[in-house]
């Protein structure tokens, strides 16, 4: 307990620092006005697209389209890379589809798109799905093919089937790559969002953080991007951590390094 | 078979039977994937009859690609790109080696960076985008600042992880040598973290190499991104492909030629990658 | 102190000190012994009672929380060359091959190139290495890597040899094999051995003395000499009677650590 607060205590310290060199290089001049807006303007913006209601919506927004886009991308993912992974001409074959594929992911189809389907959630959907869809599918694709050969054989001499197998040895036994594939994914994914929302949306935090500097609000710009990471790490605290916490972590599949 | 043993049997039987499906087994897996590709491609076109001018056919894009070639677009923007994510990596592996170091040596570097550069890795590159332009304007440097920020934090990490990871009892082995802190920072840290750098390095560039196109489309009036920007407000769908192809392209010769050698001529020599 | 005593060890307490919940743990209580110039000394003792922590404080890769290690009188103050250490996960570096292996610690002293390799190729021949200077760890099996760990560390003829279970990681069959080579070997060199292992055998068959060491926290719990001299050891004295006696009586000895150690486990856990 008593580590775990010297712990927390370190890991801020760092941060009031930063506010606090922050706060004065811009309060002296040290960096003009124009570049940078003071803390002090932040909070204030901050606090009035809470209380106006524009933050709490765009961010809204932006949730509902990564998350909708991340859990269709993620499934199909899941999907092509179990079967590339359980039959393996099906992953020999397709594999160099999918590197170029993945290679060009995410904001690269963001013309051709906009092409095909003009402006709106379509195009910022595809996108974010795009960024996916690829990371997660080769991520389990090798999850599946590095399970050890022993468990699938134990299981067999205990007189399971290929259902099995796959239940109970090759599922729990690719989640440890699997996980890693959803939470690159999400980053990628949130990303392809954030660009997507700048260059082809009116609306979302990317779009807030990309009016503010075409009008030159440098407080609505850093209010944006410190919200974008906020972000961020809330969902990846919120969704990957207790997932781990619940599967990997409990079968002792991640060796935990000290920091 | 009379007088041949059994192994000259086996041999022989692998040296035609086997030859001869390799080759068709290289066939199918290597050309078979894109002809696929071609084939769906062809068929939506035949089959669903888009708009000729959002759905070009695979001989349109060809030529456009050698269109593109001819009148030096091609050489010039591709060359742009390239500088730009050498000119990228050129500021970010070294800061992000160094500090990866710093980190993973040093409890007090970590105990204070560690947080802050945990903080901004949340951060994509993206989305600073708008405030570096403010800062930059709309220019190079702005696009090699984003691609650094993110090829930056895949080092960091990795570095940290690799010199974690060293076994400690390494650098007890070069100590009861006699080896100082120095030797066993040169002899066993930096090559026993080379791996997990070179994936940070790998796994970077991945990043910047997307960061760059999207500043590109953004920023730039030139280089791959903007290419296919500045194609889609004219509606030339077929030149939109065509740069897609060309980025794809681009990014599997620099992993496959420059980073994959990389990690063969060292960590796979030293057998520290089974696969 | 008495003359010719190469390692001094007086009053060593250890214990190891978690840094965030500040618990304790006492690995080493109050151990003293000496070992002279040239001995083979074994030390064995129940899993946990502090061996390694002892080779590590006698190496200088840790401080002493009390006490004093001494060698050729002067105080362990770090690692040093005059220490080498053999460990038992081999920690031969995978991006080095064999030879560059083994000249390591010369290349770290400063030893001339021709001489270097004078001395890599002397060791070479001796361990039995001929023929696989230039491949990597990963190429070698199991008792190869520890003889290279064995030939980089003698390389540098240190005064004192330290070996914390080089042997456990290796099958049985190499494992005698290597123990008996390194009995030999052991004829032909000057320095000073201190091995540790768990095994009853290897400690009786190679020490000129074995220290017992109590189960946690360690302490001595008796030195025994051995009643056959190193140059008359070999295979075939483990049918000597004396010798079976001697060995006997260090099984006796470390058996009741071990039960006392597992007795005290299962009350503790009921
Ligand atoms: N870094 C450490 N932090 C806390 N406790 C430790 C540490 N290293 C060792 N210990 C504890 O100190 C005791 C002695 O450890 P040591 O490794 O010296 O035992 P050992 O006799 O070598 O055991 P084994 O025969 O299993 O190798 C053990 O109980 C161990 O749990
Ligand atoms: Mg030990």
């Amino acid at each position: 307990m008593r580590g775990r607060v010297v712990a927390w205590t370190q890991s801020v310290i760092p941060f009031i620092g930063l506010i606090l060199a922050w706060w004065i290089l811009t309060t002296t001049y040290a960096i003009p006005r124009a570049l940078f807006p003071r803390p002090s303007e932040v909070w204030e913006i901050f606090v009035q697209s809470v209380a106006d209601g524009s933050l709490i919506w765009n961010l809204g927004i932006s949730l509902a389209r990564l998350l909708i886009s991340f859990a269709l991308g993620g499934i199909l993912g899941i999907l092509l890379g179990f079967g590339m992974g359980l039959f393996a001409g099906l992953g020999r074959f397709l594999r160099p589809l999918i590197n170029f594929f993945n290679s060009i992911s995410g904001i690269t189809w963001l013309p051709l798109i906009m092409l095909w389907l003009g402006l709106g959630e379509r195009v910022i959907g595809f996108v974010i799905l795009n960024a996916v869809v690829f990371v997660v599918a080769l991520n389990t694709m090798v999850g599946v093919q590095v399970v050890p050969r022993v468990y699938e054989n134990a299981l067999y001499t205990l007189g399971g089937t290929r259902w099995h197998v796959i239940r109970d040895v090759l599922i729990p036994g690719a989640l440890p790559h699997m996980l890693a594939g959803l939470r690159v994914a999400l980053g990628m994914g949130w990303r392809a969002l954030i660009a997507g929302e700048i260059v082809a949306s009116s609306s979302g935090i990317g779009y807030q953080i990309y009016l503010g500097s075409s009008y030159f609000k440098q407080d609505l710009v850093v209010m944006g991007i410190l919200m974008v990471g906020l972000m961020a790490t809330l969902l990846d605290r919120l969704i990957f951590e207790p997932l781990e916490q619940a599967t990997i972590r409990r079968w002792g599949l991640v060796v935990e390094h000290k920091a | 078979m009379a007088g041949t043993g059994l192994a000259e049997a086996v041999r022989q039987a692998k040296g035609i039977e086997w030859k001869r499906l390799e080759f068709l087994e290289a066939i199918v897996y290597n050309v078979g994937p894109y002809f696929l590709l071609l084939l769906v491609w062809e068929g939506v076109r035949v089959f669903l009859q888009p708009d000729p001018r959002f759905v070009p056919d695979v001989r349109e894009v060809i030529g456009e690609l050698i269109y593109i070639l001819k009148n030096g677009i091609l050489v010039d923007y591709l060359s742009r790109s390239l500088l730009r994510i050498a000119l990228a990596a050129g500021v970010a592996i070294p800061i992000g080696i160094l500090i990866g170091f710093g980190i993973g040596l040093n409890e007090a570097i970590a105990n204070t960076l560690l947080p802050l550069i945990r903080f901004f890795n949340s951060i994509p590159a993206i989305a600073w985008l708008p405030l570096f332009i403010i800062w930059l304007g709309f220019k190079d440097q702005t696009i090699i600042l984003d691609a650094s920020y993110g090829l930056f934090f895949p080092v960091v990490f990795n570095t940290i992880v690799g010199v974690q990871t060293v076994p400690r009892v390494f650098r007890d082995a070069v100590r009861t040598l006699g080896g100082s802190w120095w030797h066993v920072v040169t002899d066993v840290i930096l090559p026993g973290s080379l791996p997990a750098v070179l994936i940070g390095i790998r796994t970077g560039f991945a990043y910047a190499w997307r960061g760059l196109i999207a500043a590109e489309m953004i920023v730039a009036a030139n280089g791959l991104g903007y290419l296919i920007f500045k194609a889609q407000s004219m509606i030339l769908a077929d030149r939109i492909i065509a740069g897609m192809i060309l980025i794809g392209l681009t990014w599997s010769f620099l992993d496959y030629f420059l980073l994959q050698p990389l990690e063969e001529g060292t960590i796979r020599r030293w057998g520290l990658v089974q696969r | 102190m008495e003359m010719g005593s190469q390692i001094c060890v007086r009053n060593v307490t250890h214990f190891y000190t978690n840094r965030y919940t500040r618990e304790t743990v006492l690995a080493l209580k109050d151990v003293s012994f000496e070992v002279d110039q040239g001995e083979f000394v074994c030390i064995i003792g129940p899993s946990g009672c502090g061996k390694s922590t002892l080779l590590y404080l006698i190496a200088g890769l840790m401080k002493p929380t009390m006490g004093e290690i001494r060698v050729d009188d002067r105080p362990v103050t770090g690692p040093g060359p005059d220490r080498g250490m053999v460990f038992q996960e081999f920690a031969i570096l995978p991006w080095r091959t064999v030879w560059r292996n083994i000249s390591h610690g010369l290349e770290i002293q400063g030893v001339p190139r021709e001489k270097r390799d004078e001395i890599v190729r002397r060791y070479i021949q001796l361990i039995g290495l001929e023929g696989f200077e230039n491949k990597y760890p990963y190429e070698l099996s199991g008792g190869m890597k520890q003889r290279v760990a064995l030939a980089r560390t003698l390389a540098c003829n240190p005064k004192v040899v330290l070996m914390d279970e080089p042997f456990a990681a290796l099958d049985v069959q190499t494992r005698i094999t290597l123990r008996n080579e390194l009995l030999k070997l052991s004829l032909q060199l000057s320095n000073t051995i201190l091995f540790v292992t768990h095994s009853v055998d290897e400690a009786a068959l190679l020490g000129d003395r074995v220290i017992v060491m109590t189960k946690r926290p360690g302490q001595v719990k008796e030195i025994v000499q051995n009643p056959i001299p190193r140059r008359e050891r070999n295979e075939r004295t483990l049918e000597d009677p004396a010798f079976i006696r001697y060995r006997n009586h260090l099984f006796q000895s470390v058996r009741a650590e071990v039960q006392t150690a597992e007795y005290e486990e299962l009350v503790q856990r009921s």
